[in-house]
Order: structure tokens, then C-alpha cells, then sequence
């Protein structure tokens, strides 16, 4: 079930309305059930998989804490396994054996694997990266295993970041299913209100630049420079707005309920480096990546070199959970490569270093060519073939600026566009300056955002993006 | 207060539920809707279906929903004398339903549509002449009219039967688990089937023309299935001028597509005439906009292609020529779908066929 649905709609008045409705002990029943059958809304028969490694990562977790030394090892060990081993074969298994083949062929090797290309479980990434987090926080003593099973399934299923998170951790989110949740209107308020933001995002803002974005970069080869570089632009805000609109649906239907889930974006585009960036940017899945893999690597504490491959190891790793290509590979790599330059020459000119920066004109300076980095990231993010990608470059190269702007927009869309994105862009710069109680002024906003997205929005029931991780 | 709230809430929304996913609540929604004139009617299709996606005020015009009127009894009718059945789509459907009085000498019409979700099984009778009518609309013609695609709606034996590896097997076994799971549990026309129940009532009306009229003056923009003529009075299915698009009448159609389109009208009409049919009839209704003419681009002539290959052996109605006489007396404005004018020539022109096929046995 898509958030941008009236299904959607519908789903929450119940489930909200009923928990609310319910004595406290049957709540986490409630919310089970709802979660299962907001996921079958996808694939129905995909539950089997996500139950079986509910189920692996349930005993593992129980066992994890009864056992020391090396048998605790292998108990997470076979909790790793079972969820990578899930991922591999639905996520990378096509990928691997596909790669394998053609270099078998290359090589004149006569070994073939069968190819299966099997259909993603919607959201494999985020939960499965979830139930790894409990396993690695038992283990470490982080945690308690959970010795509800219903407890611990909906740790794994909570619908609202069930699909594409935020990735949430045991001890933020298992205490609260215990919790009693009262009703508290303001809390109502807020929740209500962020979900209406992430609306706006999603429908009046991705999807309006979706219909330049998609046009565009599926005809590559028609574009001129001046398109290519409008469609990355927007491209740039329209993933920024489909992720974190969703994140904002997510955060405020469970506010809503009484769960606080954590935060997944903080203005990105207002980086002033590539650190800052993934300080900001999809920040469940960076801190994930922190605290199970960089600081297992040993982080910074090691020598230079290390720490370099350290941090290339990260972001590859990073670009691969998104999707099993070579295109988010090179993503990965890409801001891996950023970072390891920008490392370097702060290391050469420390007073250049972006937190040095003191002056608005260097903070924006600075700004502007993080966010151009990013930018040009995503163009490896956005188009999966290599010949594409090089025909993007190439359009780009040819310096056709002065051509007419030639976009699925006329110029009052493009305008419009534009506003929203500069609009979006000081709103979230601005942000914590703003001194207006949203809560206190909830009807006139509420109905002030109920408008625009129904006279601007745009209502195709487009997928939100990053689903297909 | 805050219980009763969400109690309130809570009935609205699982009563939301409970009618939008089952076919009866939805009858009676839709019954009720339509018996309605005003704020507490329906608005949507009362003034053609693409007027009903893009609620553009210019094109807001009475729909004329009588079905065609019944041709002059043909005497000979009466005998028993031919069992007509019909794959087809809603330009007939909407306009004949199964009435046997439309079609000269056929006392019983068994009519399946393409869109129907299981297939069914047809049995000519055998102490009558059997012919089966296969229809479609140019736009969607190449992508139904081949033999798999019409065997998977007619045959219902062979595709239970049909041989599957065991990798098939398991992927039609757990295909059929999701069908299943899916159909009970949630209506596979659930989002439309909301829509329809919250927002299709007379009094959104004015409200979503002003969003659609904004829209279009100030966006260039109507809804994304939707296209306006070049003369801006007629409404067309996007698709179907959109030359990127298979089924638009201005795409790009090679002589061997040409050739394969024939072989499988070819190998159709022998898979059904062996089945025991006297007579396969095809008919590819033209897009309005190849009839209409109001582009200025060049048309594929898909239709007139197939027909006149040397290769076809079968018989393909086309009433092209027939509609692009007086050609906009014979189109809604806002559909898209021929009106009752557009529906009568087509059905002049298949009883002419029906008389020479019932009677005369060619």
C-alpha cells in the first residue's frame, strides 16, 4: 500500500481510530495485523519471507543472550547469514550470477549459473537492515532479546517504516510498543501535520518534477545541455522530496499514535561538505552504516590508509544496498571519492576545511559545490547503463545552453517548479528559526496545505522511490 | 470527546472499507449514485468517460446513454437459425449489451470481454451456425489480437490444462496464492472504487473544473490520459495520438509487424474454425482520431493495411470509411467512445456481413 493512496487514507483512520480505541494490552495485536496487511497489499506471498527471518532473528536473539564467548558468535553469525543470505538471493543473486556469466563467457570458461531474476520484496533493505540491528544489539549487550514474539515481529513490521524506514534501532523503538500511548491532541496535531508536509513533498513537489525528470532521462540522447542540466537539478529535489516526504508520513502517523521514530533528514542541501551531507541525508541508514560497519572496521582509529579504505568500504558498501547494479556501486564510490579528497586537502590546507568557513559568502560557496557534488552523483543514481550514462555526458559536453529550454513543462510549470524548490529549500534553512507554533495554528495550516495539494498536486499514484530498495 | 471522535472515525472508515471492497457494496453505491441528479449525484461519466478524467467545463456535455435503437426486425430472424459470441470491448458492449435483436438472423449472443479476469470456455452449439465476432479498438489491437491472447480468454480447458515445467508450476502456484489472497482481501479495484465513493458526487463538481480549468490555462496541463484535438473540440485518449505509443494512430508500423499481425489473424480464425465455428469475423474499430482526422499526422492506416495484405485470408471489418463521412456527427465530444450515430454504422455494416454468413453460409 502506497502512502500517496486513498487506501492509504482509509487504512490509517482505522488502525489510528481503533488504537486508540483499544485497552493497551491488545494494541500491539492491533498494529501486527495492521502491518501484515499493509504489506500484502504489495505481494502477499512475500509475508512468508519476512516471517521466516522474523522468526530466525527471534530464537537467535534469545539465544544470543543465553550463550557467551564463541557459541554466541555463531548464533549471530546465523542471524547475519539469514538475512544477508535473504538479500542475496532476492536482491543480488541476479546480479551476481549475471556478472559471473559474462565473465565466464569472456574468459571462455564453460561454467554457467542458472539466472533466476526474482521480484523484490518490497523494502527487503530497510527491514532486513532493521532485524540486523536487533541481533548486533543483543550482542553487544545493548538490548534485551525480546521474549515476545508478537512484540518482536512488530519491531520488524511497524507499518509506517515497514516499506523505507527510517531505520530504526531496538532500544528507540521496542520500549515504545510497551509504552501506553494516551491520547494528546497537540501530539495529534503535530503528527497530523508533518504527515500533510510529507503529502506535499511527495504529490505537489517529487511528482511535479517527476514529469520534467522522467521525460528527460529517458530520451537522453534528444536532450540539450541546458535540459540535462534543468532535470538533474530537479532530479536532485524531486528524489530529496519522495524520500523525506515519506519519512515525514512515516514519523507523523506514528507521532500521531504516540511512537517517536527517528529523525532521516536535516536539511540536506545545505551541506557545506560531503560529511555534512551524510549528517543529513538518509541519516537512519549513514548512522546504520556507522555503527555496525565503519566502527567495525575500526573507523578512524587506525592508520591513514586504512582509514581511507575504511571509509571507500562504507560507501560502496552503501551504494550496493541501494540496488544491485553498477551504477549505485559508482554512487557509492563516487561520495566515498569526495570524501577521501576532501580529507586530503583539509589535511593540506586546514584553514580551507568547509568548518572553517565563517562568512555567509564561504558557507554558500561552499553550499553550492557540495550541492553539485551531489548532484552529479545522482546522475549515476538515476541512470542504471553505462551507454546512458555516457550519452548523458556527452549531451552534456556538447555545450548546447543557448537551445530552447524543450521540457514536458510550459514556462509558468517551470516557474512554479522553481519556486517550490527555492521555496522548500529556505523553509528547511529556516526551519528552526521559524517562531510559529504550528499546533497552535493547526486548522489554517492543515487546511492551507489540504488545499494546495489538492489544486496542485499531482495524483498518479507514483511509487515513491526508494521502494524499490 | 476523544473516543467518540475517534469512534466516529473508525465507522466511517471501515464502513468506507467494507462497501469499496466487495462487488455488492459497490452496485449499491453506484446504483444510488446514478439514480441521483444534483449535488448527491454522480458526476463522473454522466458527460463521457474522458470528460470524467479531466473535468475540463468546455467539454462538459450530456452524454446520450440510450443504447442504439434495434434495426427493423429481419423476418428470417425468427428461425433458429445462428449463435453469435462476441470478444470484445466496450464499444459494443456499451452500446448492444447481448441483446440477439441487434444482429440479423442470430437468436443468442454470448458476449465476453476482453477485460474479463478469468477465462471462460466457448462451445458452438452444433445444430446451429456459430460465429464468432472478435473486436477491438485500433489502440489496443496489437497487443490482443493474436492467438495466446484470445485462447487465454476463450479457452478456459487449455489453460488449465497447458503443460508447465515445474519452474512454471511454481511460479503459477504462487502467483495463484497472491491472486487469491489478494482477491479476498483487498478489491482489486479498491483505490478507484474509494474515489468513486468519497469524491464522485454533483457537488465536487464545480471544485474539480476549477482545478482542471487552472489546470489547462495556466499549466498547458490536463490529465495525463487525456489529449485535446488540435480544433480543441474534441477529447482524446492520449495514447492514441501519442506516436511513442503502440496502439496511437500515428505510430510508427512496419510491413513485418504488418505480416505478423496477419499470420495470427490467420491463425486464429483456423484454431477456431477447426473448434467447430462456421465463420470468424474480425473487426478493428479505428481511434477516433484516425477517423476524426483533426492531427495533421500521418496515420499508420493499420487497419486498411491488415485488410488489404496478401497474405489475410480471414474477414476484417472495417467502417472506417463508413464513420469519416460526417465523421464528427458520429464521436462524443468528451468520450472515447463512437456516440449512437458512429455505433448504428458499425452495425449496419456487421449485419450485412451477419446476412451474407447466416444465410448464404460464406
Amino acid at each position: 500500500m502506497v502512502f500517496n493512496s486513498l487506501q492509504f487514507l482509509v487504512f490509517f483512520g482505522i488502525v489510528t481510530s481503533a488504537y486508540f480505541l483499544l485497552a493497551h494490552k491488545y494494541r500491539w495485536a492491533l498494529l501486527l495485523v495492521a502491518s501484515c496487511y499493509f504489506y500484502m497489499a504489495f505481494v502477499p506471498i512475500y509475508l512468508g519471507i519476512l516471517g521466516l527471518t522474523i522468526v530466525i532473528d527471534y530464537f537467535a536473539g534469545i539465544y544470543l543472550e543465553r550463550f557467551q564467548g564463541g557459541a554466541k558468535k555463531i548464533f549471530l553469525g546465523f542471524s547475519l547469514l539469514a538475512n544477508l543470505g535473504v538479500l542475496a538471493i532476492f536482491k543480488y543473486y541476479f546480479f551476481f550470477t549475471d556478472n559471473f556469466n559474462s565473465l565466464a563467457n569472456y574468459f571462455t570458461i564453460p561454467v554457467q549459473f542458472p539466472v533466476f531474476n526474482f521480484l523484490l520484496p518490497i523494502g527487503l533493505s530497510f527491514h532486513t537492515f532493521q532485524a540486523m540491528s536487533y541481533t548486533i544489539e543483543v550482542y553487544r549487550g545493548n538490548q534485551k532479546a525480546e521474549r515476545n514474539f508478537g512484540i518482536y515481529s512488530l519491531y520488524v513490521m511497524f507499518y509506517p517504516q515497514l516499506v523505507a524506514g527510517p531505520i530504526e534501532r531496538p532500544q528507540n523503538l521496542i520500549h515504545q510498543f510497551y509504552e501506553k500511548h494516551v491520547w494528546d491532541t497537540d501530539r495529534v496535531k503535530s503528527g497530523l501535520l508533518q504527515m500533510m508536509q510529507g503529502f506535499f513533498k511527495k504529490v505537489v513537489i517529487a511528482d511535479r518534477l517527476a514529469m520534467v525528470v522522467d521525460p528527460a532521462y529517458a530520451n537522453l540522447s534528444s536532450q540539450s545541455s541546458l535540459n540535462l542540466i534543468i532535470a538533474s537539478v530537479f532530479y536532485s529535489f524531486q528524489i530529496y522530496c519522495d524520500f523525506s516526504g515519506y519519512s515525514d508520513i512515516a514519523i507523523g502517523a506514528s507521532k500521531v499514535m504516540g511512537f517517536k521514530l527517528m529523525n532521516n533528514f536535516n536539511a540536506p542541501y545545505s551541506a557545506i561538505s560531503i560529511p555534512d551531507f551524510w549528517r543529513r541525508w538518509h541519516i537512519s541508514l549513514s548512522t546504520w552504516f556507522k555503527d555496525y560497519v565503519y566502527f567495525s572496521l575500526g573507523g578512524n582509529r587506525v592508520s591513514v590508509p586504512r582509514w581511507y579504505i575504511n571509509i571507500m568500504i562504507v560507501f560502496i558498501l552503501s551504494g550496493f544496498w541501494h540496488g544491485a547494479s553498477w551504477n549505485f556501486v559508482i554512487w557509492g564510490a563516487l561520495h566515498g571519492l569526495f570524501q577521501l579528497i576532501g580529507l586530503t586537502l583539509n589535511r593540506i590546507f586546514p584553514h580551507l576545511a568547509a568548518d572553517q568557513r565563517k562568512s555567509i559568502t564561504g558557507i554558500w560557496i561552499y553550499r553550492l559545490f557540495t550541492f553539485l557534488l551531489v548532484t552529479i552523483a545522482w546522475v549515476f543514481f538515476r541512470i542504471p547503463k553505462f551507454g546512458d550514462i555516457q550519452i548523458y555526458f556527452r549531451q552534456l559536453a556538447q555545450g548546447t545552453f543557448s537551445d530552447p529550454i524543450s521540457l514536458a513543462f510550459n514556462t509558468n510549470e517551470l516557474l512554479f517548479s522553481m519556486l517550490l524548490m527555492i521555496g522548500l529549500y529556505l523553509f528547511d534553512l529556516k526551519r528552526d528559526k521559524i517562531k510559529v507554533d504550528s499546533v497552535q495554528l493547526f486548522w489554517p495550516i492543515i487546511t492551507g496545505l489540504a488545499f494546495l495539494i489538492y489544486f496542485f498536486g499531482v495524483f498518479n499514484m507514483k511509487q515513491f522511490i526508494y521502494f524499490q530498495f | 470527546m476523544q473516543k467518540l471522535l475517534a469512534f466516529f472515525v473508525f465507522i466511517f472508515c471501515a464502513l468506507t472499507l467494507y462497501l469499496t471492497s466487495s462487488n455488492t457494496g459497490m452496485k449499491w453505491v453506484t446504483r444510488d449514485r446514478y439514480s441521483r441528479i444534483g449535488a448527491l449525484g454522480a458526476d463522473k461519466y454522466l458527460y463521457g468517460d474522458l470528460y470524467g478524467l479531466t473535468y475540463l467545463s468546455k467539454f462538459k456535455k450530456v452524454k446520450d446513454t440510450n443504447f442504439v435503437s434495434l434495426p427493423a426486425i429481419d423476418q428470417k430472424a425468427n428461425s433458429d437459425t445462428a449463435k453469435l459470441f462476441i470478444l470484445g470491448d466496450s464499444y459494443l458492449y456499451s452500446f448492444f449489451k447481448e441483446d440477439p435483436r441487434y444482429y440479423v438472423g442470430i437468436n443468442q449472443v454470448q458476449f465476453i470481454r476482453w477485460s474479463v479476469a478469468n477465462p471462460v470456455e466457448i462451445i458452438p452449439s452444433k445444430n446451429k451456425k456459430n460465429i464468432l465476432l472478435i473486436e477491438s479498438v485500433e489502440r489496443n489491437m496489437l497487443g490482443l489480437f493474436n492467438l495466446n491472447s484470445v485462447k487465454a480468454r476463450l479457452d478456459r480447458a487449455e489453460v488449465i490444462n497447458a503443460e508447465l515445467t515445474m519452474r512454471q508450476k511454481i511460479a503459477f502456484v504462487a502467483s495463484e496464492i497472491d491472486r487469491v489472497i489478494k482477491e479476498n482481501v483487498y478489491h482489486n479495484s479498491l483505490e478507484a472504487n474509494i474515489e468513486f465513493a468519497w469524491f464522485n458526487f454533483g457537488f465536487w463538481e464545480p471544485i474539480k473544473e476549477f482545478k482542471a480549468d487552472f489546470n489547462l490555462n495556466f499549466f498547458g496541463r490536463v490529465d495525463k490520459e487525456v489529449a485535446i484535438s488540435k480544433d480543441q473540440n474534441f477529447l482524446y485518449l492520449a495514447e492514441t495520438i501519442n506516436p511513442a505509443h503502440v496502439g496511437s494512430s500515428f505510430s510508427d508500423v512496419s510491413e513485418a509487424q504488418i505480416k505478423t499481425q496477419v499470420s495470427e489473424l490467420n491463425a486464429i480464425q483456423d484454431y477456431y474454425k477447426a473448434k467447430g465455428f462456421n465463420e470468424v469475423i474480425f473487426s478493428i474499430i479505428s481511434n477516433p482520431v484516425s477517423v476524426l482526422k483533426t492531427e495533421n499526422k500521418p496515420d499508420n492506416h493499420l487497419v486498411q493495411r491488415i485488410k488489404s495484405h496478401p497474405d489475410f485470408k480471414g474477414k476484417l471489418m472495417d467502417a472506417t470509411e463508413d464513420l469519416s463521412k460526417n465523421a464528427a456527427s458520429n464521436f462524443f465530444t468528451s468520450d472515447s467512445h463512437w456516440n449512437q450515430r458512429g455505433a448504428k454504422i458499425w452495425l449496419d455494416q456487421f449485419n450485412t456481413q451477419l446476412k451474407s454468413s447466416v444465410y448464404l453460409g460464406n
